[in-house]
């Protein structure tokens, strides 16, 4: 089933008030730098204020390339640095949990996700307690937070990062829409691409790795059990028992995915028991190579491949 | 007798009797200086809360008295109105009327008032850190100069949240915070206070914890209930009263964060047409929430104070007339005393002019002398009013 996404009057909304509002003095930054500085918790919403502000602006991503966005815990200094960004682009949905726990200016941090947070997916621990009697037992799981696999979604944020860089730099404001439309064009593509890739694998169950595609699958109507996996870790027979598990509950499963290419012996291991391993990565950090487009383009490619 | 002598003969019976001359010159001091006192105090004390409200364009708070609401936001007196909902700030800085800024002044540190709030408040009151660095996390806090040198408080060392009623242990919870920084003084209510995130108030409140981890065997009660994944956390659970770099990961916040409670919000246009649109998006009768203007609620506030300023000064001014009608029998009684000194003035030749000017002359040192003194109070209570009222409010 597909679902509607408030994104289509988002962007309406965007060129309206591209075309009426009166152009204001975008403050300079004050850490002795002309440009104004733009912080962003992950890669994709980095990469899409790059896109966006790349002449007019200083994008602040500091999470090194072999962290996950999602776990890392800065330290003062960058704490320091981010609370002095013009504009700080927070994903939403729980992502970051540092930003729960520090001190941010609320006035200039934008929730990328809010246009759709009532479509965020809720995300049950396996562990719940409670604090005294009485009190109603609960988790500390949360929400799903890699929401830019679906790519609707993601040109919901791109949206809500032009919304908030054309209000914060209204003399860029043009600029800023123009830009828009191209990545949106891009991110439209690859959302296109993805449905017909993903349409081509049938209906199937699809076991992934980590849980982190629950947006993805919702998006391309796949049934997706998770499993808690590295692809760098080594694959014990508890392991194998518990994907024994899931096959049982989901059957005619043939397709694994991992986040980032496995080691080639689980490649192997999985393939003895008749289930393929494809990559489909969330991007959540920066690549080696190439950009956020080049890395979804890859992804469906990949998925393409095995319709082929 | 040339006026150097009056003059010296003047001054050696005043300074012949130092008690009752002190005395005379103390009482017409002060009959002098109550009431010009409290005309500067009422100026003075208008001025600062008109600046301060005059830099605070726009406050938003339940409904209820718009002075109470005023005072509390801008002077941290003691929250006497229902919260305002962390979902109605919400839904304000939403409306993109201007920066909005979250109030939430209801703790206390060493009897420092602890206000929750953002980044922006500090630009708003133009507060520099002066010695350490700003608030990075939960539990950190930066504090106004007046307290820091008060308790002896500065970088790196710490301040403990007090209970609301400490006969209500299971109240507020008491949280050892972190003093990042000392605030450069400003001589406002701001050089009294502790400053954290407003998240941190959160924690005070009790909205939010850290604990040591519930599937640690050590941590949970010894029953698991049957059937489900729940774990009963029991009094052994070691609960943190401090946000360390070791357990900042173990906090959590419960319950839907849009009913967490605010006192108030600054609100800072951009320009008058956000203002005109916050004002009228909150005239309605169904608006939960009220936008008061500080500068109308302080100047009703001084016009209270003036109407109180009326009535003192002409209580001050009976009193005056009466100490001066008694500082005048003072003299009097004193010429008479000395009747005979003045009879051997007349003796070796003094006129009755010259006598009448000795007397004169020695009225006047102890006048010039008592206003002279007065003005000097006068002038220390101007310099003194804005800390004043600032102690007073609190």
């Amino acid at each position: 089933m597909k679902h509607a996404l408030p994104g289509s009057p988002l962007i309406l909304a965007l060129h309206l008030v591209s075309c009426g509002e009166q152009e204001k003095q975008a403050q300079p930054h004050d850490g002795g730098s002309l440009k104004p500085v733009i912080a962003a918790v992950n890669y994709p919403l980095a990469y899409f204020a790059e896109r966006l502000s790349s002449d007019f602006a200083t994008v602040l991503y500091d999470v090194p390339t072999n962290q996950n966005p999602a776990f890392w815990e800065p330290h003062d200094e960058q704490i320091t640095a981010i609370q002095k960004a013009d504009l700080i682009l927070l994903n939403g949905a729980t992502y970051a949990k540092w930003t729960s726990s520090r001190t941010l200016p609320y006035e200039t941090t934008v929730t990328t996700s809010s246009s759709f947070r009532d479509r965020l997916i809720k995300t049950e621990g396996t562990l719940k307690h409670s604090h005294k009697k009485g009190e109603d037992a609960h988790s500390h799981d949360g929400l799903a937070f890699t929401t830019w696999l679906d790519l609707k979604q993601a040109s919901a944020q791109a949206s809500e990062t032009a919304l908030a860089l054309g209000e914060r730099f209204p003399e860029h404001r043009g600029t800023v829409m123009t830009r828009l439309d191209a990545l949106l064009e891009d991110l439209n593509n690859l959302d296109t691409g993805m449905t017909a890739a993903t349409s081509g694998l049938g209906n199937a169950p699809v076991i992934v790795s980590h849980p982190v595609y629950q947006y993805w699958a919702r998006a391309y109507h796949i049934v997706a059990p998770s499993l808690l996996w590295e692809p760098n870790m080594e694959l014990t027979p508890e392991d194998m028992a518990a994907l024994s598990r899931i096959r049982e509950e989901n059957p005619g499963a043939t397709l694994f995915i991992w986040e980032a290419d496995p080691l080639p012996r689980n490649i192997e291991k999985l393939k003895e028991i008749g289930l393929t391993s494809v990559v489909i990565s969330p991007c959540g950090n920066q690549p080696e190579n190439g950009d956020f487009l080049s890395v979804m383009r890859a992804n469906v490619a990949a998925l393409r491949a095995l319709s082929n | 007798m040339n006026p150097g002598g009056i003059a010296f003969l003047s001054w050696k019976h005043l300074s012949h009797r130092p008690m009752r001359s002190l005395t005379l010159v103390t009482a017409i001091a002060l009959t002098f200086f109550f009431p010009r006192a409290l005309q500067v105090f009422i100026s003075e004390s208008e001025d600062v809360l008109q600046e301060r409200a005059r830099s605070t364009p726009l406050l938003i708070g339940p409904k209820g008295s718009s002075i109470d609401l005023t005072l509390n936001s801008l002077y941290f007196t003691p929250q006497q109105l229902p919260p305002l909902t962390f979902a109605t700030y919400e839904e304000l800085s939403r409306q993109r009327f201007g920066t909005t800024i979250p109030m939430h002044a209801r703790f206390e540190a060493e009897n420092a008032p602890v206000i929750g709030t953002s980044l922006a408040y500090f630009e708003l009151r133009k507060l520099m850190v002066s010695s350490g660095r700003m608030i990075t996390r939960l539990g950190d806090c930066v504090i106004g100069a007046r307290l820091a040198a008060r308790k002896n408080l500065k970088a790196g060392d710490t301040i403990t949240s007090s209970p609301e009623n400490v006969f209500d242990l299971a109240g507020v919870y008491p949280l050892r915070m972190r003093i990042t920084g000392v605030l450069a003084p400003i001589h406002t209510a701001d050089d009294d206070a502790v400053f954290v995130d407003l998240k941190t108030t959160w924690i005070i409140e009790g909205l939010a914890h850290g604990h040591q981890d519930l599937t640690d065997p050590g941590a949970s009660g010894p029953p698991r209930e049957s059937g489900e994944n729940v774990v009963r956390a029991n009094s052994s659970i070691i609960e943190f009263n401090e946000v360390t770099d070791g357990n900042i990961t173990s906090f959590h916040f419960h319950g839907d964060p849009g009913t967490y409670p605010l006192s108030s919000a600054i609100l800072v246009p951009g320009d008058q047409k956000q203002r005109a649109l916050a004002l009228a998006a909150h005239q309605g009768r169904d608006a939960t929430a009220q936008m008061v203007v500080p500068l109308s609620a302080v100047t009703d506030l001084s016009d209270t104070l003036f109407a109180t300023q009326r009535l003192a000064l002409a209580a001050f001014r009976l009193l005056g007339g009466a100490a001066l009608g008694l500082a005048s029998l003072v003299f009097l009684l004193s010429f008479r005393l000395r009747e005979r000194e003045m009879l051997t003035y007349a003796k070796i030749g003094a006129s009755r002019i010259l006598i009448g000017t000795l007397k004169a002359v020695e009225v006047t040192i102890v006048v010039i002398s008592a206003m002279i003194l007065a003005r000097i109070a006068v002038s220390l209570t101007r310099s003194l009013a804005s800390d004043l009222l600032s102690r007073f409010l609190n």
